[in-house]
């Protein structure tokens, strides 16, 4: 379900700030209406759809994905690496992505990030990893340098990992696949919910550029 | 082709010296140093008026310092400030000038930190201190022009917002030049100046000036922060109209640090969006390369899995050609097919533009080449020779042989398989039923090939034998891609079109599935055949390319 | 006892499972390990597994996206930081290892009401609302079937009290958070205490066995 997207020059103009959201009748949480992002440029608001009688109908709500491969992941698959929910994945949009201080990454293949993801998301599939060279170069952008031939992660983005849902093992193959190229666990979040989560509580997806 | 090249402009892109982020750096921190001229003024000024002077000082001798470092890091680099010299010859070489501004400035200031300063001293610092900003800001400029960004909006609004920083010190410095010496002309129509900018350039980023070259900032969280700047530039100009005593200067310039630090903090802002869109779209075209070297890898393995069928549509075609069933047509597809064989072999070693292949220096891939290029050397000859001459000498060669050159092709796929891995778990989940879906192709040109053989009189038991064989193994591999086959680990598809593709190929399959069982055969179902089997397959190989593709099986 | 009505639309798919246990290959497992597992639902012996259709979809009112917020709002990941969040090849393996060898429960914090239409199997309700009252009283009895021991001064003695496995409809659904914080205040030790945050939606999406005790129309 691939909501429209608010795009927020309109809401600038009737005066945003303080006033936008109170009075939606399905907010995120009590206090917090709806979340913006910056998209390529535009600002993107994360809300969740107001008709209180819709349902999910797409793939999302197939409840039984062969397994394997679809494997239910465990709540924390891989240790030393925090487990989090939509709230904290919002608040990350807010307080790291707007301001450079962290990543939120689509895992999963590209034809499976085309169809749509979160605001805010880049993606890194999970298979590029496996290859050093490709690695190397994502690394670098992920503020990773190289210092005496070894791989220095002192000022590497914290990221915010997640895939279709906890059916679908691409987010945890690249987060392990991060640990073994020596990525810092604590620099790194699993939101295992994913997309499935994500739009059974009817919160704004993007279908990227 | 296309691929090749794409995959080779963007090693040149990502190929960079500096980077953007380190770049992103420089241009902070020599932005920065514009205000720190200014705010060194204001604070050599603040000691003279006798405004807080102890608290002047300590900031001066901070301002100073990392002025000092960084104009040196700009230089040679200071990893401490995450400072890289740019190597271009017109930035260093205006650093290098700054540099000479700053030495003598510096002198001065050291002298007013010591408390030994002449009024010359003073003087100086009046009389350079813009100079040595105008430099600084030369030297900005020429970042900026490395880094190509100056045309973006975003861009012009970092910078501007960072200019904020300065006039904010600047407006500071002016008041204090006043209050020192009221009857300064130059000083009034600087603040004059500085004041309708500064306020020129906030309302430009909170509602667009096309002027400036600035969109209307969108971002809500900047432009909260811009809300709040705005309140404070109030606040600080009511304040400025009154202040007289040393209490209202010396919360003036507090006012003005504040403001200081709130547009310090929008230009960062400002920053983190631009940075991080430089970021996603290298991440986007380390991506896309990735994403295009695995599709030509799966193309190379596709062309492959086709040599197999290959091999028996050819010898198919040759039987078909003596047995008189239109020779003309069937000596033409043979001619095509046996040339494509030979150039996709050609292309898989030597690379083809054509077929869209790069070629290969990999020794296990040559090795396994060179196995099939044995066998298909020969058998290429008496494909020419059947061509030329229609000599049953040269169709026998290919009736005897052309199950070795299956059994060779099919090794050059397991070999391509191994070299290029997937490293993509839905992918090798899903392998299996590709493969199974893939050798359907094969098979339906061999189960022709061998009917044909029996039609002929050749070894008919024994090809009877066979028939039946590749009959029941296409019957039950078309049975279980269909329902599903819990044993084999094949799951039944639930994509759509997927499920439409294999009910075509098994009704297609149904009709002709008696014909080859029976054992003579009209000319009307022989012409049927001849024509089926070759539909058979092309839908069969529309079914093998959506297993590859659909998102969900 | 009244009356199980064993009416699980999805266990029929069982009765035309394989006899031999040892052949049967199940498609869809929960866990690389671990294809079903079996529990006690009230006495009755329930098997507890997937749907194997691979084609069944969600389709009730646990598809539904927006219940109004507030009260339906979305739940952070944790209730309280010394209380554990599991998902749900934990449940399993708590229902497994825990509850099938006597050292646990698993606690359904809804309304009667949403239990009886439709739970977990093997779990048993325990309301939020019976502790938000502030009856020590009942608090105590509640706590006694959990294994807590009452000492001759009357101190509660929580070290038999059993692991329980707290779940309500989901990430948007308060009520067993609300247990829970009960629980906390009463003094039951956090590290007997586990958060099923997915709830009834998250083993529904998974097609996971369920039980129905009163078949009604659901609202």
């Amino acid at each position: 379900m691939v909501k429209k997207v608010a795009i927020v020059a309109l809401a600038a103009l009737i005066g945003w700030s303080g006033s936008g959201g109170e009075d939606l009748k399905v907010k995120i949480t009590e206090n917090l209406p709806y979340v913006d992002v910056e998209v390529n440029g535009k600002i993107v608001r994360i809300q969740r759809i107001q008709d209180t009688e819709h349902k999910l109908r797409n793939s999302y709500i197939r409840t039984s994905r062969p397994a394997p491969p679809f494997y239910v992941q465990e709540f924390k698959p891989v240790k030393g690496i925090d487990t989090v929910g939509e709230l904290e994945l919002l608040n990350f949009l807010k307080d790291k992505v707007n301001l450079d201080k962290g990543l939120l990454v689509d895992a999963r293949m590209p034809k499976w990030y085309r169809q749509g993801t979160i605001p805010g998301a880049v993606n890194i599939p999970f298979s590029l990893l496996y290859e050093k060279r490709y690695a190397d170069k994502i690394l670098s952008q992920l503020g990773v340098k190289i210092k005496d031939g070894k791989r220095d992660f002192s000022n590497a983005t914290e990221l915010m990992i997640f895939d279709n849902g906890p059916w679908c093992q691409q987010a945890v193959r690249e987060i392990k696949n991060l640990v073994e190229l020596g990525y810092p666990k604590e620099k790194i979040h699993y939101y295992r919910g994913g997309m499935q989560y994500w739009q059974i509580l009817g919160l704004t997806t993007l279908k990227p550029e | 082709m296309k691929r090749i090249v794409l995959t080779l402009l963007l090693g040149v892109v990502l190929g960079w010296g500096v980077t953007d982020a380190e770049l992103a750096v420089d241009i902070n921190l020599a932005g920065k140093q514009r205000m720190l001229t200014q705010r060194m003024t204001k604070d050599v000024l603040m000691v003279v008026a006798g405004i807080e002077p102890q608290k002047a000082k300590e900031d001066l001798k901070r301002s100073m310092e990392l002025f000092d470092r960084t104009i040196k890091g700009l230089m040679e680099g200071d990893s401490g400030l995450g400072l890289v010299p740019v190597q271009d010859g017109k930035v260093q070489e205006q650093f290098k000038k700054v540099y000479n501004l700053w030495k003598p400035f510096k002198e001065r200031i050291e002298k007013v930190l010591s408390g030994k300063y002449s009024k010359e001293d003073l003087q100086y610092i009046r009389d350079h201190n813009m100079e040595l900003l105008k430099e600084m800001n030369k030297g900005v400029q020429l970042l900026v022009g490395v880094s190509k960004k100056s045309k973006s909006h975003k861009a012009q609004a970092i910078n501007l917002a960072g200019k904020e920083r300065m006039l904010s010190q600047r407006i500071a410095k002016d008041i204090l030049l006043l209050h020192l010496d009221p009857s300064s002309k130059e000083a009034k129509e600087d603040l004059q100046k500085s004041v309708a900018l500064f306020e020129k350039i906030l309302n430009g980023l909170r509602n667009g000036d096309k002027e400036l070259g600035l969109a209307k900032t969108e971002a809500p969280w900047i432009v909260e922060e811009l809300e709040k700047a705005q309140k404070m530039w109030e606040e600080f100009k009511r304040d400025m109209e009154k202040a007289k005593s040393k209490e209202e200067l010396a919360k003036l310039m507090e006012t003005s640090d504040k403001l200081l630090a709130q547009m310090n903090k929008i230009t960062k802002m400002y920053e983190a969006i631009y940075n991080r869109r430089k970021k996603i779209s290298s991440i986007n075209s380390i991506v896309n390369s990735f994403v295009q070297e695995k599709e030509n890898q799966k193309h190379i393995i596709n062309l492959a899995g086709k040599q197999r069928m290959l091999t028996q549509k050819m010898t198919k075609e040759a039987l078909l050609a003596a047995l008189g069933q239109d020779r003309k047509g069937n000596m033409e597809a043979l001619k095509r097919d046996m040339e494509l064989y030979d150039k996709t072999l050609r292309g898989f070693e030597k690379g083809d533009r054509e077929l869209d292949l790069p070629g290969t220096e990999n020794p296990a891939v040559l090795k396994k080449i060179g196995e099939v290029q044995e066998v298909w050397k020969p058998f290429k000859g008496h494909v020419k020779q059947f061509l030329e001459k229609g000599d049953i000498k040269d169709l026998s060669y290919m009736v005897a042989n052309n199950e070795e050159l299956l059994k060779r092709s099919n090794d050059l796929v397991q070999t391509f398989k191994k070299v290029y891995p997937t490293n993509n778990y839905l992918e090798e989940a899903r392998k299996e039923i590709v493969d199974i879906a893939g050798r359907q192709r094969m098979l339906t040109q061999k189960m022709t090939k061998e009917k044909l053989l029996i039609l002929l009189g050749v070894k008919p038991e024994e090809h009877k034998k066979k028939l039946q064989q590749t009959v029941s193994l296409f019957d039950q591999s078309l049975h279980d891609l269909i329902h599903g086959n819990k044993e084999r680990l094949i799951v039944k598809p639930t994509n759509k079109e997927l499920i439409e593709q294999f009910k075509k190929v098994e009704a297609l399959w149904k009709r002709l599935k008696p014909l080859y069982e029976k054992d003579s055969l009209s000319d009307v179902e022989k012409a049927l055949i001849m024509k089926g089997n070759l539909v058979l397959l092309k839908e069969m190989d529309k079914a093998v390319s959506l297993c590859e593709t659909v998102m969900e099986y | 006892m009244k009356k199980v009505l064993l009416a699980w639309g999805i266990v029929v798919a069982l009765l035309a499972a394989p006899k031999s246990e040892e052949k049967e290959i199940v498609l869809v497992k929960i866990t690389k390990d671990i294809p079903y597992i079996y529990v006690k639902h009230k006495g009755v012996p329930i098997k507890v597994m997937r749907i194997q259709d691979t084609e069944h979809l969600l389709l009730d009112d646990y598809s539904k996206t927006s219940r109004p917020c507030p009260p339906f709002c979305i739940h952070p990941i944790s209730v309280d930081e010394r209380v554990k969040t599991i998902a749900t090849v934990e449940m399993i393996k708590f229902m497994r290892d825990k509850l099938n060898t006597g050292k646990g429960f698993v606690i359904d914090a809804r309304l009667p009401r949403w239990y009886e239409l439709e739970t977990i199997p093997s779990a048993i309700n325990v309301p939020f609302t019976l502790l938000e009252k502030g009856d020590k009283k009942v608090a105590e009895k509640i706590f006694k079937l959990f294994g807590m021991r009452v000492g001759k001064d009357g101190k509660w003695d929580f070290s038999q009290a059993k692991e329980l496995a707290i779940f309500c409809n989901g990430v948007w659904c308060d009520q067993s958070p609300r247990l829970i914080r009960q629980l906390l205040k009463y003094g039951y030790p956090a590290d007997k205490i586990l958060y099923y945050r997915n709830g009834m939606q998250g083993w529904k999406l998974l097609g996971l066995t369920t039980v129905v005790e009163k078949e009604e129309i659901k609202k």
